[in-house]
């Protein structure tokens, strides 16, 4: 099987998670050769997204060993057959809005639903990028956004007096709200500008009066109103009663900063699931001549003590590589067996308790879910614990048309995670609320992940193998980020990150006079002039001067003229 | 190494590209040349097309080959009768056009093209183009040509105004900030939403709408303060704006005539008679004379010398006129001393019915309230007093005045601005108040009025005798109309 | 703003050593390159055609060595355009493997991509495939068939040609407008860079508007 494969690398990447892919790309891309496995058939470990069938059967199979403690039910019929036969039977119901909801779940059967099982992209780990955030900007400067599209969150929500409202956050959104009326409309737009010109002037008052204080505590110095605070509070700065004022002036800030790029709200989704996250690093490292082998059993690692170099074994074939990095859970169990409490995660614990949910209507009113459905964000608070509920429509490329998927996530109480999930799930999916979704399909899971203490560092330096992070309870990547650049920085001190990869335009293909234009890039007027300069081998410097000159309109003269016009 | 990346250096890519421009000019000046060339052979054919296709995707602003273009279509079409071949003439025009308006969507030529192929097409598909505009304001919702574009093949679709205004409304929920848009409604609602009521000068549409577009505009000046677009459209809702063409003074005795109007117009010999209660013309008064020696102007007097035009001081003269945008067609004059008169003291006519005073009072609420959490808000502060004017000017006088006198303070940059604005009010309620005290017409006496900084209605003080003022506003007294009704003559 | 009205984007795949990166090669550069393999970061081509009259931009991407161990991203094959599935006409087992690449096409690609089939390499003696029988697949399962030769220059032309032409006449009918529809509603981050520092888009927190002020500007003349 693995007969192809080279026997020696620089890098041996196991599991093809978030932060293994992010550690194979970026040493791919500063020229180390790459072996990237996984024992999986598939992309992504905890980090990837499945179809509908896969994924009730990974839960049917009572999931791995970084999913556990599986559960899954269905609350449609078989068959839709019996759906209709037992709709008579309540035949007769009077309140028609029940009706209507009754019906919609009658559309749909758990045949009809694996049917279209292909539609769905149910990641385990679901995530929501801040458009001005840590991946978006490693996507961008690394270039690798060229392998993923985004869809712009619709709205950001927030429970307020049992009902979930719209968090306005744009200038159009504040304009076009109702929630608001006119006077608190201007408190927060001057409350949000407030913090955006915040930390400019380094003496402000502000500053000094509040170190060491809440946020809170700041808010209520704010004259706002109680739905402002709330909006504030649970949706924008996304903070807890003891949050500092630090803290929440900085999360507020990068709430702010990333408004106005993309969509409406200062979020993105990436279309067909965040597994498709990972992909887009893993292609980079092939592009740059990593290579890729799927459904890899590794079956021991051995470190030569003389020259620390590794020696994987992957289905009997022993390949050396200078360094490993591996997702926790990956790891062979002869090598842990061998190296108890070195890399401190032979015991996975309970890390996130997830909850995915299928309805045929979405969460919240009309005016949350126009156009077929929002792609909305909202976070929900019980207690002292939080959740952070994800509205999917098919806009996401994640679900079929008609239906909505919820990811439902909290950290890890205990290893019962529909328990640790109640206090949330009963917020929005209350049975007693006829506006509440009516479920079709519901599941249960824990992420599991490696235990922190201050005993176990994130990376020992002093080996050649490198354990990454499973995913954090948190919005965006940040910290997997950090973490992966970690692991990188350890492994190739003076390497720079992910440098930006080049266009196609930019490279010299071997044997390519790299001052020559291509003929082939050229437009047709333009390659016809080439040819005949070429033909009568005529000398190129022609002034700079003549361009202007000749009156010639460049793309980039347009855009200062344009510039210039507005 | 061998099979690794190499990526041009920036010395190379500059060359590259310098190589590209040498060539992009060369091919500029050859096609240019031949393009002369076979225009004076009047070659108007396929290849002319190309020649002007590759140069105008790269700069579509060369005016010239826009018109060789459209003399080929000319050519081109000038022998064909099929409909369908003729028509696909005129839609590779428009796919080029198109083309063209992607690489600069504020191409004046581009868009011209697009009407005059339109105009000239066989068979026009207009629904086409609204999308296409559609499409455009979706990528820049402020492209103005865009916007007047649209109005163009809007009205040749005979889309459904309703369906443009929502078209409007959705536009200025994701965008308020946007003057072509507003713009846009406010042609729009005066033709959906016609006004039907008497008040003069006219509403620009109905008033329940106006309610609704008021209640917008201030949600959106409150949301953004420091966007203009919104101010603009409120003004122009509460019709400050749209003063009318109105006769504001007339001065009539046996000597001379004065006549003034709220804006400018050209007065000629025929438009004016002064007839009695009888309908007996007494003077048909001719030979009018613009006070600043304008052909238009807003104050013309006539000298009547030797005419007996008001016999019977005591009879009831009535001044008919006849000017078109006036609809005042007869207007009674009242007797001081040996003189006719009328007077009418400007922006007083303005109310509003019960509901939209309603709707304002709120707005005001809303300000006030707000005016609590920022005293210094300027914008609130400006909003509060021009709603107050709306309101009732009479009622808050005073107060929209310490309204001003505060944007002074905290404004400072504006402070004449609103000194002005406070001059204009301060001379609305004193014309106002001068047509009930005893001294009117005959005298007008200004100078106890120490807020008054600017007369901005010269042409209502042209009745009076005597016209006093304080010592700052004497640079105005070279105003003809300042130096009293008795000192008009030739 | 680019000058183009259409962006196509086709990708390749098939089994390793079946021609895909030349077929690229050949169409974009003119080149047949000796040698084996896809130069190191090279993600993907782009080459502007015109056809009836319209700009195309056609981005061309190759499988960047990830087919070697079926190992295949399936986001790769998210928003394609249109597919070409290659075999190498001298080896019966690059055909033999059409169908699991089909399987995985139905997988992950849009249901509606264009497919193509190609064999490659005519310019081989020993061949293995009659072309009737590459024929006879691809009309089995709903694809447009061409037999090409990199090497020689073969139908390579052709090859893009007409799916330029296919996808334009697809684009042309959904839409009277010639809008690139597939894409319209998703996000690329590629302009991150200008809109950051131009600040341009509509639903910012702050006024964008470099409009001053009515009331900004000075009294007497205002009024």
């Amino acid at each position: 099987m693995s007969d192809d494969l080279p026997d020696k690398f620089d890098l041996i990447v196991i599991g093809t998670g978030f932060p293994e892919s992010c550690v194979a790309a970026a040493a791919s891309r500063i020229g180390k050769t790459v072996l990237h496995i996984d024992p999986n058939e598939y992309y992504g470990g905890v980090w990837a997204s499945f179809n509908l069938e896969s994924f009730c059967a990974l839960l049917e199979q009572g999931g791995n060993k970084e999913l556990r403690n599986a559960s899954q039910k269905w609350h449609v019929a078989e068959t839709l057959k019996v759906a209709e036969a037992e709709s008579d039977t309540v035949a007769g119901e009077t309140n028609i809005k029940t009706d209507a909801a009754k019906q919609n779940v009658l559309d749909w059967s758990r045949e009809t639903l694996l049917q279209q099982s292909r539609r769905f992209n149910l990641d385990l780990s679901p995530k929501i990028l801040y458009s001005a955030g840590r991946l978006v900007q490693l996507l961008v400067s690394s270039n690798i956004c060229r392998y993923a599209e985004f869809r712009a969150v619709d709205h950001v929500c927030t429970r307020f007096q049992n009902n979930i409202i719209n968090v306005p956050c744009s200038r159009s959104d504040v304009f076009n709200t109702k929630d608001l009326n006119i006077v608190e409309k201007r408190l927060l737009m001057k409350f949000l500008t407030l913090c955006m010109t915040y930390g400019e002037d380094k003496t402000d008052e502000d500053a000094l009066q509040f170190r060491g204080k809440t946020f809170r505590e700041y808010l209520q110095e704010q004259k706002v109103t109680e739905k402002i605070s709330i909006c504030v509070m649970q949706a924008i700065a996304m903070c807890n009663d003891d949050t500092s004022f630090e803290e929440g002036m900085a999360r507020t800030q990068q709430f702010l900063n990333s408004l106005g790029r993309y969509g409406n709200t200062p979020f993105l989704f990436p279309m067909y699931g965040c597994g498709e996250i990972p992909q887009c690093f893993c292609r980079l490292c092939a592009v740059f001549g990593g290579i890729y082998c799927l459904k890899r059993q590794i079956d021991d690692i051995n470190i030569e003590a003389d020259t620390n170099i590794a020696s994987v074994v992957l289905e009997g074939k022993t390949i050396k590589a200078q360094h490993v990095v591996s997702a926790p859970g990956h790891l062979p169990n002869a090598f842990l067996q061998r190296n108890v409490g070195v890399y401190g995660q032979a015991e996975l614990v309970n890390s996130l308790s997830r909850g995915i949910f299928l309805s045929a209507t979405p969460l919240g009113s009309e005016e949350l879910n126009s156009g077929g459905g929002g792609v909305n964000l909202l976070r929900l608070l019980a207690g002292t614990q939080e959740a952070i509920l994800i509205q999917l429509s098919h806009f996401s490329g994640t679900c079929p048309k008609g239906v909505f998927l919820f990811h439902i996530t909290t950290t890890a109480q205990s290893d019962q995670p529909a328990q640790d999930l109640a206090p949330f799930v009963s917020q929005v999916f209350n049975p007693d609320d006829e506006n509440a979704p009516k479920l079709l399909y519901s599941a249960y899971f824990t992420i599991m992940g490696r235990e922190r203490t201050s005993a176990t560092p994130n990376v020992d330096v002093s080996t050649t193998i490198f354990c990454t992070s499973t995913p954090y309870y948190e919005l965006d990547y940040d910290k997997s980020i950090i973490s992966a650049r970690e692991i990188f920085a350890k492994l190739y001190a003076d390497a720079e990150f992910l440098p930006r990869a080049p266009d196609p335009e930019e490279i010299v293909i071997e044997g390519e006079d790299p001052r020559a234009l291509s003929e082939n890039s050229l437009p047709d007027d333009l390659r016809e002039q080439l040819r005949e300069l070429e033909n009568s081998a005529e000398n190129m410097d022609i002034e700079d001067t003549d361009a202007a000159q000749a009156g010639e309109c460049t793309q980039e003269d347009a855009e200062t003229q344009n510039m210039d016009a507005d | 190494m061998h099979g690794r990346l190499k990526v041009r250096t920036t010395e190379e890519e500059r060359e590259r590209k310098k190589k590209e421009q040498t060539l992009k000019v060369k091919a500029y000046r050859a096609a240019m040349a031949k393009i002369q060339e076979k225009r004076r052979l009047q070659q108007l054919d396929d290849e002319m097309l190309v020649l002007t296709s590759q140069i105008l995707l790269r700069n579509p602003d060369v005016s010239t080959l826009w018109n060789i273009r459209r003399e080929c279509v000319e050519q081109k079409s000038l022998n064909i009768d099929d409909v369908d071949q003729r028509q696909a003439i005129y839609d590779t025009e428009l796919n080029f056009s198109e083309q063209c308006l992607l690489v600069n969507p504020k191409s004046y030529n581009g868009w011209h093209h697009r009407c005059w192929t339109l105009e000239h097409s066989p068979t026009a598909n207009w629904e086409r183009e609204v999308m296409l505009c559609s499409k455009y304001l979706k990528m820049d919702e402020r492209n103005f040509h865009t916007w007047d574009y649209r109005r163009y093949v809007v009205e040749k679709a005979r889309t459904s105004k309703q369906n443009e205004l929502d078209f409007c409304t959705e536009k200025i929920k994701a965008n308020f900030s946007n003057y072509s848009s507003w713009h846009h409604r406010s042609l729009l609602l005066p033709q959906l939403y016609p006004y039907e009521g008497d008040a003069q000068p006219k509403r620009a549409m109905n008033e329940e709408k106006l309610k609704e577009e008021l209640e917008m505009v201030l949600t959106a000046a409150f949301t953004d303060p420091n966007d203009s677009s919104a101010w603009f459209y409120q003004r122009w809702l509460l019709g400050y704006s749209r003063q009318e063409l109105d006769v504001c003074a007339f001065r009539c005795d046996n000597n001379r005539a004065v006549l003034s109007f709220t804006n400018p117009i050209i007065l000629t010999e025929e438009d004016v008679v002064i007839t009695d209660s009888k309908g007996n013309i007494k003077k048909k008064i001719t030979n009018w004379k613009s006070i600043n020696g304008a052909k238009s102007d807003t104050t013309w007097f006539c000298s009547l010398n030797g005419d007996k035009v008001l016999e019977h001081i005591n009879d009831q003269y009535l001044l008919e006129l006849h000017i078109t945008d006036i609809n005042v067609k007869q207007i009674t004059l009242k007797t001081y001393k040996q003189s006719v008169y009328f007077f009418k003291p400007p922006n007083q006519s303005f109310t509003f019915t019960e509901n939209v005073l309603n709707e304002l009072q709120t707005q005001l609420e809303s300000c006030e309230s707000l005016l609590e959490y920022e005293p210094d808000s300027k914008w609130t502060l400006l909003t509060s007093a021009l709603l107050m004017r709306a309101i009732g000017s009479q009622k808050y006088h005073d107060k929209s005045l310490k309204y001003l006198g505060k944007l002074e303070k905290v404004d400072i940059l504006r402070e004449n601005y609103y000194r002005d604005m406070a001059s204009k009010w301060i001379l609305e309620k004193y014309l106002l108040d001068w047509t009930s005290s005893e001294d009117f017409p005959g005298k007008l006496d200004l100078r106890n009025e120490e807020h008054l900084n600017a007369i901005f209605y010269p042409q209502y003080l042209c009745i009076a005798d005597i016209v006093l003022v304080s010592e700052k506003l004497n640079h105005y007294s070279d105003k003809k109309q300042l130096q009293g009704f008795i000192a008009f003559k030739l | 703003m680019e000058d183009y009205k259409f962006l196509f984007k086709i990708v390749l795949v098939g089994n390793a050593g079946v021609g895909k990166t030349c077929l690229v090669r050949r169409f974009t550069q003119g080149l047949f390159p000796p040698g084996q393999g896809a130069t190191i970061g090279v993600d993907f081509m782009i080459k502007t055609v015109e056809v009836e009259g319209e700009k195309i931009k056609l981005q061309i991407w190759d499988t960047a060595g990830q087919e070697r161990f079926r190992s295949i991203t399936q986001s790769y094959y998210r928003s394609a355009h249109a597919l070409i599935l290659v075999y190498d006409i001298s080896c019966q087992p690059t055909f033999d493997c059409l169908p699991d690449w089909l399987r995985e096409i139905q997988e992950y690609a849009n249901s509606k991509v264009l497919k193509i089939l190609v064999g490659n390499k005519t310019d081989r003696d020993d061949r293995e495939i009659p072309t009737q029988i590459g024929e006879e697949f691809a009309k089995q399962h709903d694809m447009y068939f061409l037999e090409t030769s990199a090497k020689e220059a073969e139908n390579v032309e052709r090859l893009f040609y007409e799916i330029a032409a296919e996808l334009i006449d697809q684009a042309r009918s959904k839409d009277g407008t010639n809008v690139n529809k597939t894409t319209a509603d998703a996000i690329g981050l590629g302009n991150f860079g200008t809109k950051a520092t131009q600040n341009s888009c509509c639903s910012g927190f702050s006024s964008n508007t470099s409009q001053t002020n009515c009331e900004n500007g000075n009294s007497r003349s205002n009024t």
